[in-house]
């Protein structure tokens, strides 16, 4: 249900726009009232927090499916939700930096520094994981931040954020900022898979080359066949995580190693999703481009590849080896 | 999602495999290694395990146990019991859990191809707990592995009988099986349309094994060569009978027996690949004191992290083909996905282990290195990684039939 309507509301608000949204480097204020209409935006969210309690598991889905049509209008309305979800609290939009380097400096209760890039609605209020620390701070005050051009997703507003000696109003566990941001990323990242591969295949099932479907060469099918593959782990992935998550159990790991395996697929299933249409694909007039751009970004969000391997590594050698099983209630089978 | 919740019954005999891994399947699966031979079909642990109730049957397949009382509206949930049995088995040691007695991969076409007699004259013996027994699938030829349309072993019906001619190679347990199920052409220039499945029992005159193959791996069961010189099998042999053949039925048959072995032998990489993954954890806590400031230190961390993430993807795509057959949804994508990517991870995951271990890794007697040579199987049996590929892009773009034909969709 909560799939279909979230497709639903893709195919028809999202997927028709797709240019004019990036072109305009926002989603119009409608469509993100449309969405909160549909009741989709705050399905995980707790009920004490005012959403449906429906928990990472409908999020996942949800953004999935958005991501399908448009990860650059999913991750806008994806964020928007994002600081509730973290906070269990409604702070409002807040941007989000996770900062592995050590490139803020943090002493005394206050953060300095320049952070290059993060996404969403201006709102003067941060959320930053220091590096090193083992939670993240809510920053009110002291922030300032700067229109700038992502590399892809416009449409989900780029920002270069200034801290000026801005004071730790409150802070929250590591937990659950790398969580939400990880599977929110990776399930984007997810979704963004099956859509190039979904463009891929249409395009090779047409074009003939030497005489047949391009499709039909080997080396074609391969890739395709490779993509779905990826495309597969990563889908099963995010609804491990999520499920994960949901169990109220510690999910970092898993969140970590969805994100991976997400990010690594998407970079491959997005660079071959252009490759395989050739000099078409290198222009705008087919949307590979874009996903091939969006892979990147998405993959670098947050710590990226390498914080997310951090995170996991120091899980690793306490992990136990017996099959875990998850014990899913058959109802929430999408 | 997948539900792969089990129950009690279920859980007992996990607790059972988990005894008999620690005491029989590990060491005798490193034994068998060193001693570059079989277990021995009379070798009391055989007995053992059929006491226990363990093996003696399809490991996925509940009818095959003899429970036929199952609500038929309620997914079954064979194919998930058979994954989680596969991966616990082979955790311990796939070589002899290959060996454990019981119909091993031929079971499947028996169960997808054979009439309800069939089954219980070939399946059912394998209940009685008085002596192990073994089954096995004879497909592979020395000119024809991959391309199974090729086979050239002939049966030529005369009377009542088929006369079968001709040799199959690399067929795991044939010498101590009750029966070979052999796949053979009444007319090598009609490919597969013209296979025909025949279940060639122990004795049968003309049937004998020509050679024993020396493996780099796996050495706790036999893999034979074997010839047919003018076997002559009775009709009532012929998988699924005369009128099962009408169209491509046997082909289908084969292929769909592949459905539900895939997932199988996929997860069984997945074992391996955490027996492997275990070890390099457990020589990092022995060897190394992680939390000095060491770079290789934080290096193994990530890369036992990352080893361990895609041991846990490979079997949730396991899993996936599983659940679809269980609840009897078409899973031959999900099958061959499942196949074409665990067993290269788990490879990867016994080579990680090896590099983590450094020198120590590369001294023959490792157990990771007997791991390495182990799990390079499963990539080749039941499917290469690139026969995947094939069956994947015929699902997802229609690609024709590798002999030309036209794209197999059902
Ligand atoms: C230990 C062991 C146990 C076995 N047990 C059994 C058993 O019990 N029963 C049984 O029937 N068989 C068994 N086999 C046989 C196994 O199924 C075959 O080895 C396998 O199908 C591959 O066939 P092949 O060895 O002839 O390789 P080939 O088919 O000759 O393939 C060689 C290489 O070419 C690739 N290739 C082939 N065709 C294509 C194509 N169209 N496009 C791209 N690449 C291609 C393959 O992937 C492979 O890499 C066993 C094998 C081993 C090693």
């Amino acid at each position: 249900m909560i799939r279909s309507t979230a497709e639903a509301f893709a195919r028809s608000e999202l997927l028709p726009k797709v240019r004019d949204h990036e072109a305009a480097q926002a989603l119009p204020a409608h469509l993100s009232k449309k969405f909160d209409d549909t009741g989709l935006g705050l399905a995980g969210v707790p009920e004490t927090a005012g959403g449906a309690g429906l928990g990472a598991f409908a999020d996942t889905l949800v953004y999935y499916e958005l991501s399908r049509a448009d990860a650059g209008a999913a991750f806008a309305l994806g964020l928007s939700g994002l600081g509730l979800r973290i906070f269990g609290l409604n702070t409002g939009p807040v941007h989000l930096a996770s900062d592995i380097d050590q490139r803020l400096e943090a002493s005394g209760g206050f953060v300095s520094g320049k952070w290059p890039l993060s996404f969403g609605r201006e709102t003067g209020r941060a959320l930053v994981l220091l590096s090193g620390s083992d939670s993240a701070v809510f920053i009110e005050t002291g922030v300032s931040a700067t229109p700038c051009r992502p590399a892809a997703l416009d449409t989900a507003q780029g920002w270069t954020l200034s801290f000026d000696k801005a004071p730790v109003k409150k802070t929250v566990p590591a937990a659950a900022f790398q969580n939400h941001t990880r599977q929110l990323a990776a399930t984007l990242l997810a979704g963004l898979s099956a859509c190039a591969l979904e463009y891929a295949r249409a395009y090779t099932m047409e074009r003939k080359t030497f005489g047949r479907t391009l499709a039909h060469h080997q080396g074609v099918a391969f890739v395709l066949a490779e993509m779905a593959m990826r495309t597969e782990a990563s889908r099963l992935a995010v609804w491990r995580s999520a499920w994960r998550m949901d169990s109220g159990k510690e999910a970092r790991f898993d969140t970590a190693a969805a994100f991976v395996e997400a990010a690594q697929n998407a970079l491959f299933v997005c660079d071959q999703a252009l490759q395989l249409l050739g000099g078409h694909g290198y222009m705008k007039d087919h949307f590979v481009e874009k996903y091939f751009r969006e892979a990147r970004v998405l993959s670098q969000l947050w710590g990226g590849v390498d914080g997310a391997l951090m995170t996991a590594g120091a899980f690793s050698t306490s992990l136990s080896t017996e099959i875990g099983f998850p014990e899913l209630v058959e109802g929430r089978t999408p | 999602m997948i539900d792969l919740s089990l129950d009690n019954a279920s859980r007992a005999q996990l607790t059972m495999l988990k005894w008999l891994g620690e005491k029989y399947l590990r060491p005798l699966g490193i034994e068998a290694d060193r001693l570059e031979r079989p277990i021995p079909p009379d070798h009391e642990f055989f007995l053992k395990v059929l006491e226990m109730g363990l093996g003696g049957r399809g490991l996925n397949d509940e009818e095959d146990n003899g429970k036929k009382s199952r609500d038929p509206d309620k997914p079954s949930s064979g194919a998930r019991r058979g994954v989680i049995f596969a991966e616990e088995a082979s955790y311990w040691d796939r070589g002899s859990a290959v060996a454990l007695p019981g119909p091993g991969l031929g079971g499947a076409p028996i169960h997808h191809m054979g009439t309800p007699e069939q089954k219980e004259r070939f399946l059912g013996p394998f209940r009685q707990k008085d002596r192990p027994r073994w089954g096995a699938f004879g497909m592979t030829e020395a000119g024809a592995g991959s391309d199974v349309a090729g086979i050239r072993t002939t049966a030529v019906k005369d009377g009542d009988h088929y006369v079968l001619n001709g040799s199959k190679t690399f067929i795991s347990n044939s010498q101590r099986a009750e029966w070979v199920v052999v796949f053979a052409t009444v007319d090598p220039s009609k490919g597969r349309d013209a296979h025909r499945a025949f279940v060639v029992e122990k004795g049968t005159p003309g049937f004998s094994i020509t050679r024993v193959e020396k493996k780099i791996g796996l050495r706790a069961y036999e893999t034979c060569s074997f010839t047919l010189d003018n076997c002559r099998i009775p009709v009532a042999n012929l998988l699924g009978g005369e009128a099962f053949y009408e169209g491509r039925a046997g082909f289908k048959g084969a292929m769909k027996s592949f459905d539900s072995t895939r997932p199988i032998v996929a997860v069984m990489s997945v074992g391996i690949a955490r027996a492997a993954w275990e070890h390099a954890r457990d020589f990092i806590r022995q060897n190394y004191v992680t939390d000095r400031p060491v770079p290789r230190y934080q290096r193994i961390l990530e890369r036992l992290a990352l080893m361990r993430m895609k041991i846990d993807h490979a079997r949730l795509l396991c899993w996936r083909a599983a659940w679809l057959a269980d609840h009897k949804k078409p899973n031959t994508l999900e099958a061959s996905i499942a196949k074409a990517y665990a067993p290269p991870v788990a490879l990867e995951a016994t080579r990680l282990g090896l590099e983590i271990m450094a020198d120590a890794g590369i001294t023959g007697d490792a157990y990771l290195d007997k791991l390495y040579r182990d799990v390079k199987v499963l990539d080749i049996v039941e499917g290469t990684q690139q026969i995947q590929r094939i069956v994947i892009a015929r699902r997802i773009v229609d690609y024709p039939g590798v002999s030309g034909e036209p794209a197999d969709k059902e």
